[in-house]
């Protein structure tokens, strides 16, 4: 787990320019102080995959949507996977919105680094753990994958008895919002690839998004 | 039935094992949910129950714990497969005990989550008139979230009289998922319980530690339901039957004398507990009751001086009042951020205003500040039906501030704070009013003491005030104050509170009075003043009094804090004028870099400009270059917020130069986060920006409903309102908001955004500007605002 200052000014939208000792004294802080505060929990199940309908092997929950169809091809089996970074720093982030709004908006970025950062180790953990290579992670909202099934995950998972992450049933937003779901599949054969998130990026849609790298 | 009357204290009781554990191996589908088997396959349910008494079971609970309108859709399949869990096991236990199993909702409380306390209630309510008939026990178990716990405590103690086990999950580190200790656990939920105890999460070896603070922390019995081990991803449990009881043998030791199991545990471990029953006596349990109050996540343990802040109540302070009766809950935060930096342990609450509904407001005042601060709350109000409404929506153990002496007061007051878990000040006065000598006020003290042990309060958590008296008015009575503290510590068990400034009403340089009565005070033992803490010298007299009493070992906390002191003119930081040494820059330069020398270079411009002059022709223009930097991409989203907050300084020094009542107002505006959107860092955003443009702006918060939109625009007669949505799935509620808004109060204009819009999407819902980030919104105010 660690937050990389890039990443984090790439989600604070920063586009090379020149900033202040101050601003880079406050980014170092929210990093130490992002890391002090979160607690960092997942669960992992695996699957079999059933086809036509694609689903879940022994439980209620089906994959829909060709997108993650397309992610899951040539893979017999899954895991899925639920994490999050805790309630703790994203209450700090809240709280200095209001006391201090600058060290609240980094310390809000530095915890979306560090579950992606988190993420990534959990993926880089299970392709260690396996022989066959794993796709990238998919989440619900990637392409056709409709939100809605964040309740799947959620109900499949046991997130709010496991790890303390919530689902508000009407947005399908997660509590703590720093956390993550996603379907990770097992291919049958193939190149194990190295794990980034560039991949993400590029099977994305959104070419004018922001945080594009 | 109380449970203590179910065990004696020497005895083992048994709990059952794990009910999902078993269902899972005879094939029931993961993620389906479990209750319905009460109807679709009452025999499987029977007999893993059957199973569990055969094993040595002295209490089952029923196969209910998911079994709310939540995730079940509806009351009635909620009263259906309840009921039938019940007679289920009802029917296996035979002359054995049936508990009515209720676990969390699944979903959060605000302000986590969008669920009210009351609708939480609710849920539980229709659980607990469910299934209290044919169960000889209600249990509430896995539960991480304190207010979750209180709302159904409070839902079966005032819909049934069967006793309760109240049990939460906790991590490694001692705290629940939502950062609730197992001490604030222990405190809080001790006066709704009649047993506490530690379920799921993790094995017995690492919860021992947990349930070793537990039981320091309540006198009630206690009872473990540890999960066999740790599962894998096939959820497969690392601790077999045998180890499991082993391991147990340590909590009968500590003296937890009902035992059960988690996750994964089988009828084998109960059969392995019940074999501890021939073996081992429960361990004898002593502890010494710690005084304390807390929030859901932090307690304070009064075992020394500690502080309670003053500054959230309206008497006497005039911006405050003001906030009140206009509902600016910024400045309520902002005060109660201040006091808690400043070193308050504990913050009293006022709202007594003759103009508003007390009632109504300070129940949203307590609500709102803990959502602030974990710092506890003291409820500072005699009203017996506002006190009450606080109490039950306060989200751990407060003190009420309080009753005296009069029958009508303790007669009202006393139920209440007994109900819900609180302590309570005890102002030493009656009916004959204001006590004179020394004596009287120990009788009236006593008198106070004996009615709260008669409601079941402990000595311990009444709080005796001894009243500051005026010292210019009534020159005698300061000593007798200080007498009668040090008589009643000495006699008592309980705690004393004082307000402190009262001392020195009257006289010249009164803090001079206050900080000698304060240290007075504290050495005739004064546990609890209620002091100012932004003002140094109060703070720094229970500093020097810590150190001077070996609290605060070594001097470790004062030389921390003093280290770098250099007199109380200098802490305050007033502004310097400046005297154009190197580097210095002009006033757009400081606001463009975030530079706060901005606030002196804004003090100069005022000696010969108006402060109109200074906003129109400096500080707006500042800040809108720093915007178009923003926009072209020369600078990037902290370099934007450090220069609004930069300017925000500038601004208060404008404000001081301007006369009460002509300030110039660039206008308020309305923000909210649409219903269902339960994040608001963005909006927050926003409104940085916007006040730092000299906007008033009213924040209603995250997961707000349309008509409270509605209603806020109406009400402040706004012309312009920000909305946000995170998500595609909350941009219809943007929509309805918008529409609502055009019906009622057409003349406001409504400016959108969020991670999900864009402006086409902004034109389809009705919005009148898409706003892509802070700077424009505040862009868009300049134009529609200031026209």
């Amino acid at each position: 787990m660690k937050i990389e200052k890039s990443e984090l000014l790439r989600y604070l939208g920063y586009r090379g320019q020149s900033y202040s000792e101050r601003i880079d004294e406050e980014i170092e802080g929210a990093i130490a102080l992002c890391l002090e505060l979160i607690t960092p929990r997942s669960v992992i199940k695996k699957y079999t995959l059933t086809k036509e309908p694609l689903g879940l092997d022994g439980t209620d929950m089906l994959l829909l949507g060709n997108d993650v169809g397309r992610h899951l091809e040539g893979c017999q089996e899954a895991y899925i996977l639920g994490a999050t970074v805790g309630f703790e720093v994203e209450k700090k982030s809240s709280e200095l919105m209001k006391s201090d709004p600058l060290k609240g908006v980094i310390l809000d970025s530095a915890s979306i680094c560090a579950i992606e950062s988190y993420c990534d180790d959990l993926c880089e953990q299970l392709q260690t753990q396996n022989e066959r290579p794993l796709t990238s992670r998919f989440s619900c909202g990637y392409g056709d994958f409709p939100l809605s099934q964040q309740k799947d995950f959620v109900r499949v998972l046991e997130l709010p008895k496991r790890i303390g992450v919530f689902m508000n049933e009407e947005s399908f937003m997660l509590t703590p919002q720093k956390s993550v779901t996603a379907v990770i599949g097992v291919k049958e054969s193939g190149d194990i690839q190295p794990l980034n998130c560039q991949s993400k990026c590029l099977t994305c849609e959104n070419k004018k998004c922001i945080y594009r790298k | 039935m109380k449970i203590k009357d179910l065990f004696n204290d020497s005895c083992i009781l048994l709990l059952d094992g794990a009910f999902g554990t078993q269902l899972q191996k005879r094939g029931l589908t993961v993620g389906a949910i479990p209750e319905r088997l009460n109807v679709e396959n009452p025999d499987l349910v029977y007999s893993i129950s059957k199973q569990f008494i055969h094993a040595g079971s002295d209490v089952i609970y029923t196969n209910t714990f998911g079994a709310n309108r939540k995730k079940l859709g509806s009351a009635e399949e909620v009263a259906k497969l309840i009921k039938a869990g019940v007679e289920l096991a009802r029917k296996a236990a035979g002359d054995k005990l049936v508990a009515l199993d209720i676990g969390p909702s699944g979903a959060l409380i605000e302000p986590l989550g969008s669920m009210t306390f009351d609708e939480a209630y609710d849920l539980f309510k229709e659980q607990v008139l469910a299934g209290k008939d044919g169960a000889d026990i209600v249990v509430v178990e896995t539960m991480s979230d304190l207010y979750e716990l209180k709302a159904a405590l409070l839902a079966i103690k005032e819909n049934c009289d069967l006793p309760v086990m109240a049990s939460m999950t906790f991590d490694e580190n001692g705290r629940t998922f939502t950062g609730c200790s197992v001490e604030a656990f222990a405190i809080t939920a001790s006066a709704f319980a009649d047993a506490l105890g530690i379920n799921c999460s993790l094995g017995p070896d690492q919860l021992y530690p947990i349930m070793q603070r537990l039981v320091e922390s309540t006198d009630l019995p206690v009872f473990i339901k540890a999960n066999a081990g740790l599962p894998d991803s096939q959820m497969n449990y690392n601790v077999s039957a045998k180890e499991f009881a082993k391991a147990y043998e340590k909590f009968i030791d500590l003296g937890v004398g009902i035992l059960g199991g988690c996750c994964g545990t089988t009828p084998e471990y109960i059969a392995e507990l019940a074999k501890l029953k021939n073996k081992k006596t429960v361990g004898k349990r002593k502890r010494q009751y710690k005084t304390a109050v807390c929030s859901s996540t932090k307690v304070v343990y009064i075992d020394g001086v500690k502080v309670i802040g003053e500054r959230i109540n309206p008497t006497g302070k005039k911006a405050m009042k003001q906030a009140l009766l206009d509902r600016d809950f910024n400045y309520i935060a902002t005060q109660t951020l201040e006091q808690v930096e400043a070193g308050a342990d504990i913050l009293d609450v006022n709202a007594g205003l003759p103009q508003i509904d007390e009632t109504q407001m300070l129940c949203e005042m307590v609500k709102y500040i803990q959502s602030l601060t974990d710092a506890p709350l003291q409820i500072d109000c005699s009203k017996p039906q506002a006190v009450e409404k606080a109490l039950r929506y306060y989200n751990g153990k407060p003190i009420v501030n309080s009753v005296n002496a009069e029958e009508k007061s303790l007669s009202t007051i006393l139920p209440l704070v007994a109900k819900y878990g609180a302590s309570v000040v005890g102002l030493t006065i009656d009916e004959n009013g204001i006590p004179k000598t020394i004596e009287e006020r120990i009788r009236i003290a006593e008198k106070i003491i004996e009615r709260a042990k008669s409601y079941g309060i402990r000595e311990e958590d009444v709080y005796i005030d001894c009243l500051t008296l005026t010292v210019s008015a009534e020159p005698a009575q300061a000593i007798n104050t200080l007498k009668a503290i040090t008589i009643l510590k000495e006699k008592y068990n309980i705690k004393t509170v004082l307000g402190v400034s009262n001392i020195s009403f009257g006289l010249p340089a009164r803090q001079i009075v206050n900080t000698a009565f304060l240290t007075a005070a504290m050495y005739a033992g004064l546990d609890l003043p209620i002091i100012n803490p932004n003002i140094p010298e109060n703070m720094q007299a229970v500093d020097a009094f810590k150190v001077l009493t070996c609290e605060d070992k070594n001097c470790m906390n004062y030389t921390a804090k003093y280290a770098d002191y250099v007199g109380s003119q200098v802490i305050k930081k007033e502004v310097k004028v400046s005297d154009g040494s190197s580097g210095e820059k002009d006033i757009f330069y400081c606001i463009e870099k975030g530079l706060e020398q901005a606030r002196v270079l804004t003090a100069q411009l005022l000696v010969d400009k108006s402060p109109i002059e200074v906003i129109d022709n400096y500080l707006i223009p500042a800040l809108n270059k720093v915007g178009d930097n923003y926009e072209k991409g020369k600078i990037f989203l902290p370099q934007l917020i450090a220069s609004a907050d930069c300017a925000k300084l500038c601004f208060e020094e404008v404000k001081k130069n301007i006369p009460v009542g002509q300030e110039s107002d660039k206008g308020k505006i309305v923000l909210a986060t649409v219903k269902g959107d339960v994040h608001d860092i963005g909006k927050n955003i926003v409104k940085t920006v916007l006040e730092n443009y000299g906007f008033k702006v009213i924040d209603l918060g995250k997961n707000v409903p349309p008509m409270t939109v509605v209603e806020a625009v109406k009400n402040n007669n706004i012309k312009l309102c920000g909305l946000s949505a995170l998500m595609t799935t909350t941009v219809e509620n943007m929509k309805e908001t918008i529409a609502l808004l055009k019906e009622h109060c057409p003349d406001c204009k409504v400016m959108v955004g969020g991670a999900v819009l864009t402006e086409e999407y902004a034109n389809q819902i009705g919005a009148d500007k898409y706003c892509k980030d802070a700077n424009q919104s505040a862009k868009y105010a300049l134009g529609i605002l200031t026209e």
